[in-house]
C-alpha cells in the first residue's frame, strides 16, 4: 500500500499518513453499513492510488520519484552503476506520465489487478483502462529505447 | 529491452496493428486467439511485449521498494531454518536494502546468492550452496503466507524455452493446467525467466513466482516432485485465501 502511494508520487514523509487515510476509509465504509470489499487488497490499492493523485493535485509540485531515486542511488553507490540506470529511466518515465495513465500502470503492474478489476473499482469502462495502459506502456517503451538503457 | 528488438530494423513506433494488438494482449494477459498464435510475426511481437511487461513489473517492484525502505540499511542475511529434505529444487535470494542493483533479470541471476536445496538433484549449473534469507520476510515456503504473497503459483506444461542472449537465463512459457494462486485466470499461458537448463520443453512443472519478481523462487519438475509441493499448497490454500499481503 505504501509503495502504491510512493509510486504515485507521495513523498516518503507523507506515506504513513496516506496509509492511515486508506485504513480510515475502510473503517468508514464498515461504519456506513457497506459490505467489506470483495478483495480488500485490490480495493486498498485503488484507494491508495486515488489518494496519491489527489495529493499531488492539491500540492503545487509532485514529488518526482526519478529525482528521489537518483539521490538514493548517490548515497549507496557514489561510483555509479549501470544497472541502476534502467530503474532511474523507468522512474523518470513514470514522472512524465499523466496521472491517469500512471495510476492504471501502477494498479496493473505493481498491484497486479486485472483490467476488469481496475475498471470496476475506478468506475470507468474497461476500454478506457486498456487505452490508458496501452498508451502508458508505449510511452515508457519508447522512452527507454531513446535512453538506450534497454 | 530484448534481443528481438534488433530484428525490428530500428522501428520503434509499434504503430502497426500487429504490434499494437500484441502489446495490448501482453498488457491485459488475455488468452490469444488461435489465429494469432499461428501468426509468427504476431507471436514475436507478443513475446517481446510480454518480456517488456515483465521487466516493467519488476522495475515497479524495485522502485516501490526503494522509495519505501529507509535508505542505507543493509541487513545481514538471516539464516533460514533448514527445510525438510525434499527433492524439490528451490532457491531463495536476498536483496540488500537500498540497493538498486537489479536492472534486468540477467542481473538478478548474476548478482544474487542462489540456494539449491539439499535434495541432491545434482543440478550442475553452479548454484551456490549458501543459504540466503528469503526475500519476503516471513513468507516461508510451505506456509499460507507464501501463497498469499505470491503473484503466481501454477502447474503447467512447458511449451517454449527461449534463451536470453548474453545471459545464463531462459524465457519459459507454460500452458497452465492448474491454478493455485490466483485460483483462476483468463490467461492460460504464463511467461517468466529462469536460469538455463532447469526446465525443458514438454516437461510438466509447478512454479511459484513472488510478487514483483519476474522469476520463480519455487519450482518442481516431474510428477513425483510436484506431488510433494501440491500437498502443502492444497493444504494451505484455504488459509491463504483469508490473508492479504501487505
Amino acid at each position: 500500500m505504501r509503495a502504491v502511494l510512493a509510486l504515485g508520487g507521495v513523498p516518503q514523509a507523507d506515506l504513513l499518513d496516506g496509509v492511515q487515510q486508506v485504513r480510515l476509509r475502510l473503517l468508514e465504509r464498515a461504519a456506513n453499513g457497506q459490505e467489506a470489499p470483495r478483495d480488500v487488497s485490490a480495493w486498498a490499492a485503488v484507494v491508495a492510488s486515488n489518494l496519491a493523485m489527489d495529493w499531488h493535485r492539491a500540492k503545487k509540485r509532485q514529488e518526482r520519484i526519478g529525482e528521489r531515486l537518483a539521490s538514493l542511488r548517490q548515497l549507496e553507490h557514489p561510483s555509479g552503476e549501470d544497472t541502476s540506470l534502467l530503474s532511474l529511466a523507468v522512474a523518470q518515465g513514470l514522472d512524465e506520465l499523466p496521472d491517469a495513465q500512471r495510476q492504471v500502470l501502477v494498479l496493473r503492474f505493481y498491484a497486479d489487478l486485472p483490467v476488469r478489476g481496475i475498471a470496476e473499482e475506478l468506475g470507468i469502462p474497461e476500454g478506457t483502462v486498456k487505452s490508458r495502459l496501452h498508451t502508458a506502456v508505449r510511452a515508457l517503451r519508447a522512452r527507454l529505447h531513446e535512453d538506450e538503457v534497454v | 529491452m530484448t534481443a528481438e528488438n534488433e530484428s525490428r530494423n530500428g522501428r520503434d513506433g509499434y504503430d502497426g496493428r500487429t504490434g499494437a494488438d500484441a502489446l495490448l494482449a501482453a498488457i491485459t494477459g488475455e488468452p490469444l486467439p488461435d489465429d494469432a498464435r499461428a501468426d509468427a510475426a504476431f507471436m514475436a511481437e507478443h513475446r517481446s511485449a510480454a518480456a517488456d511487461v515483465a521487466l516493467l513489473r519488476e522495475q515497479l517492484g524495485l522502485i516501490g521498494q526503494a522509495l519505501t525502505e529507509p535508505p542505507a540499511e543493509a541487513k545481514a542475511p538471516e539464516p533460514v531454518p533448514l527445510r525438510r529434505p525434499s527433492r524439490v529444487r528451490r532457491r531463495a535470494f536476498t536483496l540488500a536494502f537500498g540497493t538498486l542493483a537489479v536492472a534486468a533479470v540477467a542481473s538478478v541471476v548474476a548478482g544474487l546468492g542462489w540456494l539449491v536445496s539439499q535434495g541432491g538433484d545434482g543440478l550442475a549449473s553452479g548454484g551456490s550452496a549458501d543459504e540466503a534469507s528469503s526475500k519476503q520476510a516471513g513468507a516461508d515456503f510451505g506456509s499460507p503466507r507464501y501463497l498469499a504473497c505470491a503473484r503466481l503459483v501454477v502447474e503447467g506444461d512447458v511449451t517454449a524455452v527461449v534463451p536470453v542472449p548474453g545471459t545464463a537465463q531462459e524465457r519459459i512459457t507454460l500452458r497452465v493446467t492448474r491454478f493455485y494462486q490466483p485460483d483462476k485466470s483468463d490467461d492460460e499461458e504464463v511467461t517468466f525467466a529462469m536460469e538455463e537448463g532447469v526446465v525443458h520443453q514438454g516437461e510438466h512443472v509447478l512454479v511459484g513466482v513472488p510478487q514483483h519478481a519476474a522469476a520463480p523462487d519455487l519450482w518442481a519438475v516431474g510428477e513425483k516432485d510436484i506431488a510433494v509441493e501440491r500437498a502443502w499448497i492444497t493444504a494451505s490454500l484455504s488459509e491463504a485465501r483469508k490473508l492479504t499481503c501487505e
